[in-house]
This record gives structure tokens, C-alpha cells and sequence, in this order.
């Protein structure tokens, strides 16, 4: 039984339709990659997953459980964690603002103070910015500040929205280091990403959109491997 | 003729008008990103629910403004939930939800005006007055400044100390991603209504006992309250502290020189008039941004 399952899915906003029958499904502890060029409609799938973006028709499926057009502070009490593309921290709050932030669902005061000691420890860069205003963190600060703001919530789906956009080479492969420590201990990862080659190397699974539709799926590394759809859909060169 | 003490006095008591009535103003602004113009008679609602318990000389005070609170937060929160939050959810334009307030506050007005009269009206209540030196302060004052330090304090702690302020926060800082934090926006945003207005309301019996009561009495004061709002930066609560403080002493210095000049103290509204025109010019984002 797939963990996360969305079906035939038609989104956009207003009466612009920029998703059109996308399907994709993530198993329990897999790391799922969507990629595609700039604008072929990637974030606003993630969206309508989560009610940010209308959604025209499909469905939303958790554990079997049917979620579409569930409100989105909703989400994250199913199991559902989003970081999203941009402006994904609170700036005008702290770092541990940030982080409380994350937990707002929850009402477990003593596992939300170790969660916080956890988070702090997996990311040493925030214990020590703790009281810092986000608006004054690094870029490559703030993805991490989003990541963890986002685990706060204990979610078993993080829907992650090209995190490693506009990052530094280090800055990157810190945050995808963490990520996938992420996924080892247990939390599944869909990923939408611009860095193909990194998606699809560590991706189970991939998914690759124009505009709007999925044009191929399979198995990340084979996906990387096909020449020619490294040529028509990834902007990458024939060889490996 | 004019007593320096006596004019910085005089200035708080405006400040501390200008900051009970412009918190609300200020929180839901930040929340719901419109100027909402029927704000004015969530003031002036106050001012008359207080006149039930005023009317005779041996009112209960206190009892006015717990009851002014009540009814202008009631009032208020009413008016999100059937005017504009079906607006908003509707995406309904900026221009299109400031007409709606405005014609709101019409339908509140003219109501208020129908039903308690369009005088001018008085409070019965007496109040004490000390005199310090030169100084003349009145009880009604000193309860006035109280009220406003206490709620600015009480505010401080809340804003940063509790799991509600908190979120009050973090949907003025990225409301998208409060709702996916988790956040259910809409009772927040209600919440932030129904108490602001309260404080609105409360701000309503303190301008009534120190003036008159009558159906303009909030309208006439929106002005300096909607300045001090930008001033501070929409949604910044400590701007909206220094905001106050600052058009409270350039209000009644300002008074002082207009006397000076031979002109009429009605121009008194000008000076706020021109504050807002000169921070919109040179600092459009406010003190705070
Ligand atoms: N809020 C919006 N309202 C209307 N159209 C939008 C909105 N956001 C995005 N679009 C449009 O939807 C299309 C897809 O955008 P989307 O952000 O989903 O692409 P993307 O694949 O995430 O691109 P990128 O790699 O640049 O992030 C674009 O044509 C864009 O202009
Ligand atoms: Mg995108």
C-alpha cells in the first residue's frame, strides 16, 4: 500500500489550468523526485496537494485515506510537511519561533521540547541563531531553518519544493546530506527539484513534467541514464 | 499661558487614546491586509454602550468598558465572519473590500445616529481632579494612561510569549505558510477581530468621558488613528507604540503653535493629516519597516 497517492490530478489557479493529469504515488520511506523545466508546473502540483492551488479534479489519497481539498493547516495533522519554494520562513519571528511554529499542532509539551533539543543538534547552524531573526539568516540557513521547521511537525511525507535552489555547491550538499539522513530515519520525501542530477541519482522513483503533464516515469537513475530524455527535458548533455 | 508639563501630559493622553484605538486596527490589518474603515465605529459603538451605565453620575466605569469590550469585539467579529471574510475567501480586491468597510460603517453610523440621536451627548460621570504644580491631571486620565500601559505590556507578552500571539504573528509574516504550519487562520484572525475591536470600543468610553458622545465620535478620530497605523508600520505593534507617542506630542505642540499663530485649534486634524502625508512620501513601509 503506497504511503501518498495522488490521482489524475488537474490544478492552477483561478480558471488557468497548469496541471493536467498528473498521477504520482510515494511508498513508505522512499525519496520520490518531480522534475522538469522552469514553469512546466512542478510547484503548483505540489500546491494543489496541499490546497494552495485549485485543484480542477483528482484525488488525494494518504494511507488510502481520501484528503482531497482538505484545508491546508490540516495537512500537517495528517502526516504531511511542506517546505515550500520560497518564502518558506516566518522572517519577522525568531529561529526558535521558527521551529515552535512547527509543532502548532501539537499539544505533547515535553516530546515538542526534545523535538526542538533534536533539531538543534541536527543542525547546529540554527543552535546558533537561535534567537536571531530568520530575516537574518543565510539562504543556505533558511533552507535548513524550513527543513526543521517542517519536521517540528513530526510528519511521515515531506513534500519538499526545490530545496537546493540557489544554493551554494557546499550549501547544497550540506542540505541534501541532511535530507537524506532525513529519509534513512523513516520520513519519505517527495522532491521537487531543478538539480536533476542529484534528484534522480538518489530518487527510488521519478517523475519527469512539461508543461503541465508527465511526460516519463521510472526508476530515478534509469531515467537519468535515457539519452534522449536528457536531451528534450532535462537540459542535459547526451553523455553521463 | 501654556505649561510645558502640562502640554506632555496632554500628549499622553492623546497617545494613549491613539494606541487602545489603533492596536486592533494595527493586529488585523497585518492579518487581513485591508484598511478597514467601519473600524471607526467599533469606537464609537463603545462610546455609546458605555452610555447605559454612564448616564447618571454614580455609573460603574469599569463596568462601561468591560461592556463596550464585549459588544464592539461582538460587533466586530460579526462583521468579518458575514461581510468580509466571504469577501476574502472570494479573493475579492483590495479596493472592492475598502468600499464594503466604508459602506459597513455608513450602515453602523446612521444606525448608531437613529437610535441614540444625533446630538451631542455627556457622560454623568464626575471625575477628580489633581493639580501638580501647574500640572491639572483628572482621574479619568490617570485610568486612561493605565489602561494603555497595561494593555501595551499585556500585548507585549502575549504577542511573544504565548502560543495564540505567536501565530498572530506568523500569519502578518507569511500567511500561506501559517495555514501549512497548521495554523487555522480563520479562528485566528477572528480572535484578533473580536479583540482589537474590543480594545477599540474601550478607546470609545475613554474619548466620551473626556469629550462628548455622539454618532462621529469615532469617525472623527480615524484619521490620526489610521496615521499612527502607518506610521508604525501596518502590523507592527511596537511601531505602533513609538507612532502614537510621536503624533500625541506633534498633535498638542502642534496645538500650542497654532494658537500662537492665531489659527483655530480645529486645525488640530492637519497636523495629523500632514504626519501621514509625509511618512507615506518619505518612509512608506513606517517607522518599524
Ligand atoms: N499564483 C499564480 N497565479 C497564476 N499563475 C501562476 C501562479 N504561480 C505560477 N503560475 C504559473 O503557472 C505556471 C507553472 O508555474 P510553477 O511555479 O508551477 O512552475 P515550476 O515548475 O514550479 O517552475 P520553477 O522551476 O520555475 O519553480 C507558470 O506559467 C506560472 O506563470
Ligand atoms: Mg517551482
Amino acid at each position: 500500500m503506497p504511503l501518498f497517492e495522488a490521482k489524475n490530478i488537474c490544478a492552477g489557479y483561478g480558471d488557468v489550468m497548469i496541471v493536467n493529469d498528473v498521477s504520482l504515488s510515494v511508498s513508505n520511506g522512499d525519496l520520490v523526485a518531480i522534475v522538469g523545466p522552469n514553469g512546466s508546473g512542478k510547484s503548483t502540483l505540489l500546491k494543489s496537494l496541499l490546497g494552495l492551488a485549485h485543484l480542477f479534479s483528482g484525488q488525494v489519497l494518504y494511507r488510502e485515506r481520501d484528503i482531497t481539498r482538505i484545508a491546508p493547516w490540516q495537512a500537517v495533522e495528517v502526516g504531511l510537511g511542506y517546505v515550500p519554494q520560497v518564502n518558506n520562513v516566518f522572517t519577522n519571528l525568531t529561529v526558535n519561533e521558527n521551529l515552535e511554529m512547527g509543532a502548532y499542532h501539537r499539544h505533547d509539551k515535553a516530546g515538542i521540547r526534545s523535538d526542538l533539543e533534536e533539531m538543534y543538534q541536527r543542525f547546529p547552524e540554527l543552535a546558533a541563531r537561535k534567537k536571531a531573526r530568520a530575516e537574518t539568516l543565510s539562504g543556505g540557513e533558511r533552507q535548513l531553518l524550513a527543513i526543521a521547521r517542517a519536521m517540528m511537525a513530526r510528519p511521515r511525507l515531506l513534500l519538499l519544493d526545490e530545496p537546493l535552489a540557489f544554493l551554494s555547491p557546499k550549501a547544497s550538499e550540506v542540505v541534501l546530506n541532511r535530507l537524506l539522513q532525513i529519509q534513512a530515519e523513516g520520513t519519505s520525501l517527495l522532491l521537487v527539484e531543478q538539480n536533476t542530477i542529484k534528484a534522480l541519482q538518489n530518487a527510488s522513483y521519478g517523475y519527469i513534467l512539461n508543461e503541465g503533464r508527465c511526460v516519463m516515469e521510472g526508476k530515478g537513475p534509469q531515467l537519468l541514464a535515457d539519452g534522449s530524455l536528457r536531451e528534450r527535458f532535462l537540459g542535459l548533455g547526451k553523455e553521463v | 499661558m501654556f505649561d510645558i508639563g502640562q502640554i506632555l501630559v496632554n500628549s499622553v493622553v492623546t497617545s494613549s487614546l491613539y494606541l487602545l484605538a489603533g492596536t486592533g486596527l494595527t493586529l488585523t490589518y497585518g492579518l487581513s491586509r485591508f484598511p478597514n474603515f467601519a473600524y471607526a465605529e467599533f469606537i464609537t459603538l463603545g462610546a455609546f454602550c458605555g452610555l447605559f451605565f454612564l448616564a447618571k453620575p454614580d455609573g460603574v466605569f469599569f463596568l462601561a468598558l468591560i461592556v463596550a469590550f464585549l459588544v464592539a469585539g461582538f460587533v466586530s467579529a460579526s462583521s468579518y465572519t458575514l461581510v468580509f471574510r466571504p469577501l476574502v475567501e472570494r479573493k475579492t480586491s483590495l479596493i472592492h473590500l475598502m468600499v464594503a468597510s466604508i459602506a459597513l460603517g455608513y450602515v453602523l453610523r446612521h444606525s448608531m445616529g437613529e437610535s441614540w440621536g444625533w446630538s451631542a451627548q455627556a457622560y454623568q460621570i464626575m471625575w477628580p481632579v489633581y493639580n501638580i504644580g501647574n500640572v491639572r491631571i483628572t482621574g479619568l486620565w490617570i485610568i486612561l494612561i493605565a489602561t494603555a500601559v497595561l494593555t501595551a505590556v499585556a500585548l507585549h507578552f502575549f504577542l511573544t510569549r504565548t502560543r495564540a500571539g505567536k501565530a498572530i504573528r506568523a500569519i502578518a509574516s507569511n500567511p500561506d505558510l501559517a495555514s501549512v504550519t497548521g495554523i487555522n487562520r480563520q479562528k485566528v484572525v477572528l480572535l484578533t477581530w473580536f479583540f482589537g475591536a474590543g480594545l477599540a470600543g474601550v478607546a470609545g468610553v475613554f474619548r466620551a468621558a473626556d469629550t462628548r458622545l455622539f454618532p462621529m465620535l469615532g469617525w472623527d478620530i480615524l484619521l490620526p488613528i489610521f496615521a499612527v497605523t502607518i506610521l508604525g508600520g501596518i502590523g507592527s505593534f511596537y511601531g505602533l507604540i513609538i507612532a502614537a507617542l510621536l503624533l500625541g506630542l506633534a498633535e498638542n505642540f502642534g496645538v500650542v503653535l497654532l494658537s500662537g499663530l492665531g489659527l483655530s485649534t480645529e486645525y488640530r486634524m492637519a497636523i495629523a493629516f500632514l504626519i501621514l502625508i509625509g511618512v507615506l512620501i518619505i518612509r512608506p513601509k513606517g517607522l518599524a519597516r
